[in-house]
């Protein structure tokens, strides 16, 4: 059947563990297609959601994943595996793609983000009201969609995929207090959108945690 | 402490990084102390619930096998490239293979006695920047010579084993490979180290 790759095709019986990403990386490097399909099934999903975060539509979205897995063919053969791991390896090329894709065509402005976005999300979040619910999540995503790309990326980095500063330092390719640094900012940024500019006043979002 | 200073660690804290016990104490210290601290605590963990959220109720379509097809068949086209060699090691082939052809003009093989392949002995292992004495190769023969290093020879793999073959060089062509007759005889006989890979190692002249 087309597109299905049974387990056997990948050299392994039925019961053995699944090969590692680095094996399957190095396989692909030799031309084994059904290592690639593997590969695509695996990290397919956090690749996606990274090229959703990063980008302004679900087609520029599409785009960036596609041409992801297809840099893959062209440079499996210098995955270097002990330097890092295959997630953080396709992130980092999905994350170039990202910022070219934006290079050519911008992600969309807000051109009052501060007072529409704390507008929108100022609403009462009443659990049985989905329009509010995800009117409030759009208007999130559209937050995190205008903040400038090098602080996007360590908070749909570090925030949405949960990555380690260290891990997420490996896929920008900086070091670990500038990701820190530009987390604090995004997350300050997106403070504001959320909360207004006042620094003293309650936050209309509920919070889960106080930590005082 | 300032209160700049404590700004990481609330945002540490907010993202559910655990703190070492005395730093969380100290911030906890002065979180109730500080009601701008406070503020921003609560502002963080606002945003960690909305980030948190975000990132659960994210529609992520599952592994597409159509957009899988379309990259398969940009995988037929497309053949991961074996790893290129570098460039010494490309300027050596080349200099071997023309090298070769240099010397392939009036090949002749030497037939040893006792032998119908033409071969010489099995050549032992020789470092890449020393000499080979003819003696290790043939030690019937009554006058050793040394033999000469081809150009790009030492960027080629470790000589493990290899074989002689002898070969009539035209005078005219001895100096390409380094070598200078000491009369005119027209062609002269000269004997080329070819290792285990089939590539040229080194020279000598025979007369």
């Amino acid at each position: 059947m087309p597109g299905t790759f049974p387990a056997s095709r990948l050299n392994r019986d039925v019961g053995e563990p699944d090969p590692p990403d680095d094996l399957l990386i190095e396989r692909i490097a030799a031309g084994d297609r059904d290592a690639f399909a593997e590969l695509y099934r695996r990290h397919h999903r956090d690749i996606c959601r990274f090229a959703t975060h990063m980008s302004h539509s679900n087609t520029a979205a599409e785009d960036i994943v596609h041409e992801a897995f297809v840099a893959v063919i062209d440079s499996a053969s210098r995955y270097r595996p002990g330097q890092t791991t295959a997630k953080l390896w396709l992130l980092g090329i999905a994350r170039n793609y990202a910022r070219r894709a934006r290079a050519v065509r911008p992600t969309l402005s807000l051109h009052d983000p501060a007072q529409t976005e704390a507008a929108e999300l100022a609403v009462e979040v009443d659990p049985g009201a989905d329009l509010d619910r995800r009117r409030h999540l759009e208007a999130l995503r559209r937050a995190v969609l205008a903040l400038p790309v090098r602080y996007r990326e360590a908070v749909v980095l570090c925030d949405l995929h949960e990555l380690s500063y260290a891990d997420a330092a490996t896929t920008i390719g900086c070091a670990i207090g500038t990701v820190r640094s530009r987390l604090h900012r995004g997350r300050a940024l997106l403070a504001r959108r959320l909360c207004g500019t006042s620094k003293t006043r309650p936050c209309p979002l509920p919070a889960t945690r106080t930590i005082a | 402490m300032s209160c700049r200073q404590f700004i990481p660690d609330v945002i540490d804290q907010t993202r559910g990084i655990a703190l070492d016990p005395a730093r969380l104490d100290a911030l906890a210290s002065h979180l109730r102390a500080c009601a701008t601290c406070a503020a921003l605590a609560e502002r963080q963990s606002a945003v960690s619930s909305a980030l948190r959220r975000l990132a659960e109720e994210q529609k992520v379509p599952v592994s597409s096998e159509r957009e899988l097809q379309k990259l398969l068949a940009s995988f037929d086209t497309r053949r991961p490239r074996p790893r290129r060699m570098t460039v010494g090691v490309r300027l050596s082939l080349a200099a071997s293979v023309l090298i070769i052809v240099g010397l392939s003009v009036g090949v002749k093989r030497e037939v040893p006695a006792g032998s119908s392949e033409g071969v010489a002995a099995t050549v032992p292992a020789m470092g890449a920047d020393s000499t080979f004495d003819v003696a290790l190769i043939s030690p019937e023969r009554s006058r050793p010579a040394a033999f000469v290093l081809l150009p790009g020879a030492t960027a080629l793999p470790r000589l493990e084993s290899g074989r002689v073959i002898r070969i009539e060089i035209p005078e005219a062509e001895l100096s390409s490979v380094g070598l200078w007759p000491t009369m005119h005889a027209g062609a002269v006989q000269a004997d080329v180290l070819v290792g285990q890979d089939g590539l040229a190692r080194a020279v000598r002249l025979v007369q």
